[in-house]
């Protein structure tokens, strides 16, 4: 078939063969033209042709590269004219663009180029070559000699195709002798390879463009190049420099359309995520109420939502979401994948909705043993502060108010010791700043990580050990600490046709704190307030000198020090996957999964946090705590077949599974009071009066069976088609079944004859369509079923029995349809890659609380699906590029950038919900409009609906608080042995005003300095409204209450909260190793990392992204490590 | 040899993965917490425990305390007076949101429920089952009583089915009223002579459960209402002579296990009534919740002994100037209250035998038989500490009748209100109330509006609100 083929044959079949040789080369060398110029290794060829023939074509290319070209005239024949212009191309692409759809195919070999035509073998030919044909066998390996398992064997031009087992090993049956064999493997270039009679050693070389690098997908993997959908992927280099405890918090700015926020700094607080924005109307119990991802840990589906178990981070419900993860070592993780679109996630069926987040842990890899020691050290402070009044300053402010309010003469009766002690009793010079005393302490972040690893061909094994704790900045013994081991083992009979690997991680964390988070402290406490201990050393008091049983004139901060919070939490993650090849191409597999997460938690309530006259006039009653345990256990079962095979010209990948989980919660509450010592606090069994006792569990099942075909057609066309139907036990009897699906489908342009000529431009391009549907089940267990519960009431000695009130039995998911269109260029030998995504995705169904006539009965948890549409779309875009590569200097760069909509498109049935139809359904604010502060009275005013200035407004604007965009900018350097990797958030949005988030009159409480631009007397202009003490009848000054909180819905109540941060920073310097070379080091690394160093905004609360005055901001964390491996 | 292999693998395989049935496996367990309503009515206990939970309910909500019948019925009429004199209860000035509509509606879904998950059940014993039924379908009534007096016809729902439910129109009076009668007569004729227990199997000396002659009661009444004078005296007849009721001295009335009650409803917790927590000031010196109107303090005769035992007084002073601001009069036939310390004292009077009295007196003179009914009146005027009736002609004993009615049976469910409605004369008197309440009275506020949520989510109801009231 080709002429090395023909010489080849000509050399082994002797006579016969030797004539019909000899005769071809005979007329070839009467037709052939010969043409010879200077010989150009590197041939720059430029052509102009309007309809000329092919011949002359070959002509000009053969006399610019000075390549022969030997061919039959005859074959020319059915040559079709050319159109051609090229302009200083390589030979390559001027032949591939000459030779376009021409019935001809060339050959290039040692400067010469055959020609000929393109047509079938002759039938003994074929008879020949199939005498030929040997059987071919071989391994794939990698650099370091290991087998690649999977990978795809195919011999070019031809239909034969294997797939390495799981040693690496391949055999092709009948290949004819010196075929090209053509090995792919995703994450390595291509290799092409003649065929040896011999043993077959193909060695993979890895990819380093960005567009190979192995992406985890839904049961199984692929690469950016050749992904139809939309697959984001973090990996362990970029977690591991970062000093987190929370693996989500990783992904914060480095994802397109993933938004992530956190309540609050403290460790263990929940970490909320939002993909692609909210697809429910339904406000979610947990997540801060917004749609959460389903989050799936090596497979297994993890309940990322645990029931509460309280503590300063987790005091409600609602931002337990997110705890669970705290509970997994981010160290241990090898990569996150984010899956988004329809195509990537409608596979997960009816959880698939909001996306997916696939957590992937470390596992072992063929190699020499190493063992990493990680040894992490660093402080953590809160790097924000606000501008607080001086005591001059504050009581002047509490004086003016009480001027104001005509109350002065107040501060003569001792009936108002209480109220005003900072006026009446305090110290009038004392001044204390409060944020240096509650937030401007240092907290301490350690981590000592090592783990072993390595292993053969057979078998290859990882251990883990990791040690962490965090110290907060709080007064106070605090701590969170986490112990953590993982471990993994992969291994493979010797036939390389079974396979199976395990994975265990377990995790302990102990947490010791206060129940209180003293942020607030620090921006209320009047700085007159009293000293924190008398000169005895016990806490202070401030005791009111007029009372008569010497009632407090404050509640003393540090008496929450004793009211501990102490958290146990085991969490276990394993894995189990055995997989078997019977014959190339197939493989079967089942993986196995299943955790725990039990913790429990005490928060106690000693008599020594209780000022003197609360403990005696509550005895023992005072002293109370409350105990709390919830676990959750989840199980999985998923079988699944994976075929591959080459059909025609491309490359068929089928995968049918089934899977079957379970997950299930349960929780337990005490209130326990009573205690005669603050020392029994901790035995539930010293209580006198048990309160609030509680226990609930939850289940939650789902069966699943699914496919997926994708189709690869010569890495030029890609289809990927999924399916899935499955059944959760969410859904009343007959709605329990549904069926999902996508399609998506890809096209490589470039590697389309007629754009390869531009290769060294543009050395990418893919265009990538989606479509598919998802479903949505989050509404939580059992809301299709009624219930009958124990009261919380006795009647006549027993519990009765209460109707939970109608349910609907016949509600299904939500369904979301989504639409992606992406175009991805890769520029300049993929150095520079762009990416431009553009999604809808539009939500029906949508599952609600449904009101319904009482007449029907008490609808308490009534769940309907209602025709309401929302969509939310948006684009992405994001950026990679290698700015500078030499032998010492890289500096690349990725950014990411996204902007998201929402909008209702159809309502519920009567229009019963708010806001109307194309218009936001969330991130955004109904604002009165402010029009400053009134000079006569003082007070703010707005603009009215009749457009007048009024104290009571009663128009209002849309204002969007949601970012307008949002994303991240990451900068990687390394000089030698240096490298620096330095990450940049950033967004454009408003936030809520900082300073409403004071009390709206002048109380026992502090406030900042900004305030003291106000109203004083009529005619000032001033930027703030009046003083006031507020509150008491008579009520004038209610009204300045009234025009504060008027003031806070207004657009004066939202302020730009626009803001860039270095969220990260790493510096790495890898010592010569001629250092440590005698001690048997194999590398020492030392490094630094810093989180939230600064942030650049003109935000004025506490933090642009928490905007919370009495939360903990983002944490400034900076560490110090040494990385050695032996 | 070596592709059977591969054969029996695969086989296996697609065995395994199908084998399990997929809507078995997706089966769960009810929460730990709770008690799946078909496992509910499986057993004797859990299904009595049902029950009892209806009976619980009933101790607050609109049956007791601040927010009761009694209670707003009473300020609606020219019973009572509101310490608020905003309250648009006693303004007559109810503009949107009826009361006890959702709450009576609720309790109709719970005793549906109890009917329906009874009805299907094989695992709760025959008595059991009865008793659930019927004592259910006795509440029924009662619950349905209620809602065709304060909003004339309403929706009739009479299964769990939410779906149909949540769309039904409003039936006509009459439908409401039959509805009624249907459901009493079939307690009546299917509950026994005796109070059960809370366990529906022993029996009780108390009267916390319904029994027959609870739903003989509550058909004396309707009958009485609906003017079929000879079915309502020959019901409150079998009341009357059962041996089981007495009239007891005035201060027992109310007393747990008191031997007049028909239907009294034990407290949570073991406490007192929530409708004493309501009618008793928490100090002496205070302005009771609720007090009685001239009018009613009027009514009594002067040496009617019920105007001392029933009525308390409350009078505030100012303590600097030692004036009298006011006296109080509030209802004190509950002496003690929710919010008291110490033993429970009194239940919650559902029925009792006096207004049985009081009917039959009524159906009596209906009848002709005026030596009856006065005979009927004088038992409860005699209990007063009142001389014997000398009235002699119809006219003017039906009107010391209703005038007996008022004194007996005031801050007691509504029954003033529903007297003056059912006879008519509810303009006359409320007109001439309104002197004193100040405000204005339309015929169209002896009904209440039916809350408008229900037009929102109900569209057969549009169009058939109250008149006088709107829908949005």
């Amino acid at each position: 078939m080709k002429i090395n083929e023909k010489i080849g044959l000509h050399r082994y079949i002797g006579k016969p063969r030797q004539i019909v040789r000899i005769m071809k080369i005979t007329i070839l060398i009467m037709t052939v033209c010969l043409l010879q110029v200077s010989a150009l290794t590197k041939a720059q060829i430029s052509i102009d042709a309007k309809q000329e023939s092919l011949r002359e074509v070959l002509k000009k290319i053969s006399q610019q590269s000075g390549y022969d070209f030997i061919y039959s005239v005859s074959d020319f024949k059915d040559a079709k004219p050319v159109d051609l212009k090229l302009n200083n191309v390589s030979l390559d692409i001027a032949l591939r663009a000459a030779f376009y759809s021409q019935p001809l195919i060339y050959e290039v070999s040692d400067k010469t180029v055959m020609v000929r035509k393109k047509e079938e073998k002759s039938y003994i030919q074929t008879v020949i070559d199939r005498f030929q044909a040997i059987d071919v066998r071989g391994k794939v390996v990698d650099s370091l000699g290991n087998g690649l398992p999977g990978a795809t064997v195919s011999v070019k031009g031809g239909r034969q195709s294997a797939q390495a087992n799981n040693n690496g090993e391949f055999i092709l049956k009948n290949i004819e002798e010196n075929s090209v064999l053509v090995v792919n493997y995703l994450g390595y270039l291509t290799k092409e390879q003649v065929v040896s009679k011999e043993y077959n050693f193909i060695l993979m070389k890895e990819s380093t463009s960005k567009l190979d690098e192995v992406q985890i997908q839904a049961y199984g993997k692929t690469s950016r190049r050749f992904a139809t959908g939309n697959i984001a992927t973090i990996s362990s280099k970029e977690i591991e420099q970062q000093s987190l405890t929370n693996p989500l918090l990783a992904l914060v700015g480095r994802i397109p359309g993933v938004t992530i926020s956190s309540p609050s700094g403290l460790p263990g607080a929940g970490v909320n995520i939002e993909i692609r924005g909210r697809n429910s109307l339904r406000q979610s119990a947990f997540n801060n109420g917004s749609s959460p991802p389903l989050i799936v840990i090596d497979g297994l589906p993890y309940n990322n939502n645990i029931p509460g178990l309280g503590g300063p981070a987790g005091e409600s419900e609602d931002s337990s979401f997110g705890q669970a993860l705290n509970f997994l070592n981010p160290k241990d993780i090898e990569s996150i994948s984010v899956l988004k679109d329809a195509d990537a996630t409608a596979i997960y069926g009816s959880r698939g909705s909001n996306g997916v987040v696939l957590i992937t842990t470390k596992k072992g890899l063929p190699g020499k043993n190493s063992i990493d020691v990680n040894l992490e050290s660093g402080w953590q402070s809160v790097s924000q502060r606000l501008n607080m009044m001086t005591t001059p300053q504050y009581l002047e402010m509490r004086k003016e108010a009480l001027k104001n309010d005509d109350r002065l003469p107040r501060l003569q009766n001792p009936i108002y010791n209480q109220t005003y002690s900072d006026l009446m009793l305090w110290d009038q010079n004392r001044n204390t700043d409060w944020h240096d005393n509650f937030l401007g302490g240092v907290g301490r972040w350690s981590n000592f990580q090592t783990s072993l690893a390595g292993g053969g061909p057979a078998v290859q094994y990882r251990m883990s050990g990791n040690y962490n704790q965090v110290t907060t900045m709080f007064p106070g013994e605090n701590f969170d600490r986490k112990g953590a081991v993982h471990l993994n083992i992969n291994g493979s009979s010797p036939s390389g046709k079974f396979r199976a690997g395990a994975s265990l991680g377990y995790l302990m964390g102990r947490k010791l704190s206060s129940s209180t988070d003293f942020s607030g402290f620090a921006v209320s406490l009047a700085p007159n307030a009293p000293n924190i201990y008398d000169e005895n050393g016990n806490l202070n008091w401030e005791i009111d000198p007029v009372s008569s049983n010497g009632q407090e004139t404050w509640t003393n901060p540090y008496s929450n020090l004793s009211r501990l919070f102490k958290e146990n939490v085991n969490n276990l993650v394993s894995s189990l996957r055995l997989s078997f090849n019977p014959f190339s191409g197939l493989e079967l597999k089942v993986d196995l999964g299943y955790g725990k997460l039990f913790g429990t938690s005490t928060s106690t309530n000693p008599g020594s946090s209780m000022s003197p006259v609360f403990l005696a006039a509550f005895g023992d009653e005072a002293r109370s705590a409350t105990f709390k345990d919830a676990s959750t256990e989840t199980w999985s079962i998923e079988p699944q077949a994976n075929f591959k095979i080459k059909l025609a010209k491309g490359d068929l990948d089928l995968l049918a599974g089934g899977s079957m989980q379970s997950s299930s919660t349960a929780s337990k509450n005490v209130d326990a009071v009573g205690f005669s010592s603050d020392l029994l606090l901790t035995n539930l069994g010293a209580a006198s009066i048990y309160r609030g006792i509680a226990n609930s569990s939850g289940q939650y099942k789902y069966v699943a069976g699914f496919f997926r075909i994708n189709y690869n057609w010569q890495g030029k066309y890609i289809i990927n088609i999924n399916g899935r139907r499955d059944g959760s036990s969410r859904f009343g009897p007959e709605n329990q079944f549904g069926d999902f699906g996508s399609i998506g489908a890809a096209w490589i342009f470039t590697e389309e004859p007629i754009l390869r000529m531009f290769s060294s431009f543009l050395s990418f391009g893919k265009l990538r369509l989606t479509y598919g549907i998802s479903g949505n089940d989050a509404i939580g267990d059992y809301k299709y079923q009624q219930f009958y519960n124990p009261g919380f009431e006795s009647y006549r000695g027993s519990k009765p029995l209460l109707s939970s009130g109608i349910a609907n039995p016949y509600y299904s998911w939500e369904t979301v349809k989504k639409l992606e269109g992406s175009l991805e260029l890769g520029f300049f030998k993929d150095r520079v890659i762009f990416t431009n995504t553009y999604f809808r995705n539009r939500s029906s169904n949508q599952l609600n609380g449904y009101e319904i006539s009482d007449i029907a009965g008490p609808a308490f948890n009534l769940v309907a699906n209602q025709p309401a549409l929302i969509q939310n779309s948006g684009w992405e875009f994001s950026l990679n590029t290698v700015n500078i590569r030499n032998q010492d200097f890289l500096w690349s760069t990725s950014a990411n950038m996204s902007m998201l909509r929402n909008k209702k498109i159809a309502d519920f049935d009567g229009d019963r919900t708010k806001p109307g139809l194309g218009e936001s359904f969330f991130g955004f604010a109904d604002v009165f409009i402010y029009k400053g502060v009134d000079p006569v009275s003082g007070q703010y005013q707005f603009l009215g609906s009749d457009g007048k200035l009024t104290f009571n407004p009663d128009s209002t604007i849309k204002l969007m608080t949601s970012p307008k965009y949002f994303g991240g900018i990451s900068n990687t350097f390394k000089y030698k042995r240096i490298s620096l990797d330095i990450f940049l958030q950033f967004a454009k949005q408003m936030g809520k005003n900082y300073l409403f988030q004071f009390p709206a009159n002048s109380v026992k409480e502090n406030k900042p300095k900004e305030l003291l631009e106000r109203w004083q007397k009529p005619g000032d202009i001033a930027k703030y409204q009046r003083y006031t003490t507020g509150g008491i009848n008579p009520n004038p000054e209610s009204t300045l209450i009234q025009a504060y909180g008027f003031a806070a819905n207004s657009d004066y109540g939202w302020v730009d909260a626009s803001f860039i941060r270095l969220k990260n920073i790493s510096l790495n310097y890898l010592l010569p190793d001629k250092w440590y070379r005698k001690y048997r080091i194999n590398s020492l690394k030392v490094f630094s990392q810093a989180q939230n160093l600064f942030t650049i905004t003109s935000y004025k609360g506490i933090d642009p992204e928490t905007q919370n005055i009495k939360s903990l901001p983002p944490l400034r964390i900076i560490t110090l490590g040494i990385q050695s491996s032996f | 040899m070596k592709t059977s292999v591969y054969k029996i693998l695969f086989f296996a395989f697609i065995i395994l993965t199908s084998s399990i049935s997929c809507r078995k496996f997706i089966e769960i367990d009810p929460p730990i917490q709770s008690v799946d309503q078909k496992d509910v009515f499986s057993n004797n206990s859990t299904a009595a425990s049902a029950l009892a939970g209806i009976y619980l309910d009933m101790n607050a909500s609109v049956m007791s305390g601040s927010n009761s019948i009694s209670v707003f019925s009473a300020f609606s009429a020219d019973e009572l007076i509101s310490n608020d004199d905003l309250n648009p209860f006693y303004k007559n000035n109810v503009t949107e949101n009826g009361p006890a509509w959702g709450s009576l509606y609720s309790h109709i879904f719970g005793v549906n429920s109890i009917i329906e998950g009874a009805q299907k059940s094989y695992g709760i014993s025959e008595n059991v089952k009865r008793e659930l039924i019927f004592q259910s379908k006795f509440l029924r009534a009662f619950y349905y009583f209620y809602l065709v007096n304060l909003y004339g016809g309403v929706p009739l729902v009479s299964s769990t089915d939410f779906k149909t439910n949540s769309r039904l129109p409003r039936a006509t009076e009459e439908q409401v009223y039959d509805f009624i009668i249907n459901d009493l007569l079939e307690a009546q004729n299917n509950l026994g002579d005796k109070y059960v227990a809370s366990n529906l199997t022993s029996l009780s000396n108390e009267r916390y459960y319904a029994n027959k002659y609870a739903a003989t009661a509550l058909l004396a009444r309707v009958y009485l209402y609906k003017e079929k004078w000879v079915e309502a005296e020959s019901a409150s007849t079998s009341i009357i002579e059962n041996p089981l009721y007495k009239l007891t001295a005035l201060d027992d009335v109310f007393r747990k296990n008191s031997l007049e009650a028909i239907l009294q409803i034990d407290n949570v917790g073991g406490k007192n009534t929530e409708e004493g927590g309501f009618f008793l000031p928490l100090g002496s010196g205070m302005v009771p919740n609720a007090f009685c109107g001239k009018s009613l303090l009027d009514n009594f005769q002067n040496d009617d002994r019920r105007k001392y035992k029933w009525i308390d007084t409350n009078i505030i002073i100012d303590p600097i100037m030692n004036d009298t601001l006011g006296i109080y009069y509030f209802p004190f036939k509950y002496k003690r209250s929710v919010f008291e310390i110490g033993g429970e004292q009194e239940y919650l009077m559902i029925l009792r035998l006096a207004e049985q009295y009081l009917i039959r007196a009524e159906a009596r003179v209906k009848l002709g038989d005026l030596d009856g009914a006065r005979a009927d009146l004088n038992k409860i005027r005699n209990r007063a500490g009142l001389a014997n009736t000398v009235t002699n002609t119809r006219d003017l004993l039906i009107k010391e009748v209703l005038a007996e009615r008022r004194v007996e049976l005031f801050s007691e469910w509504g029954h003033r209100w529903f007297d003056l409605k059912r006879t008519k004369t509810i303009d006359a008197v409320m007109n001439e109330a309104h002197k004193t309440k100040g405000g204005v009275w339309l015929s169209y506020k002896s009904l209440y509006p039916i809350p408008l949520k229900e037009f929102k989510t109900n569209s057969s109801l549009l169009g058939h609100q109250n008149p006088g009231y709107r829908e949005m």
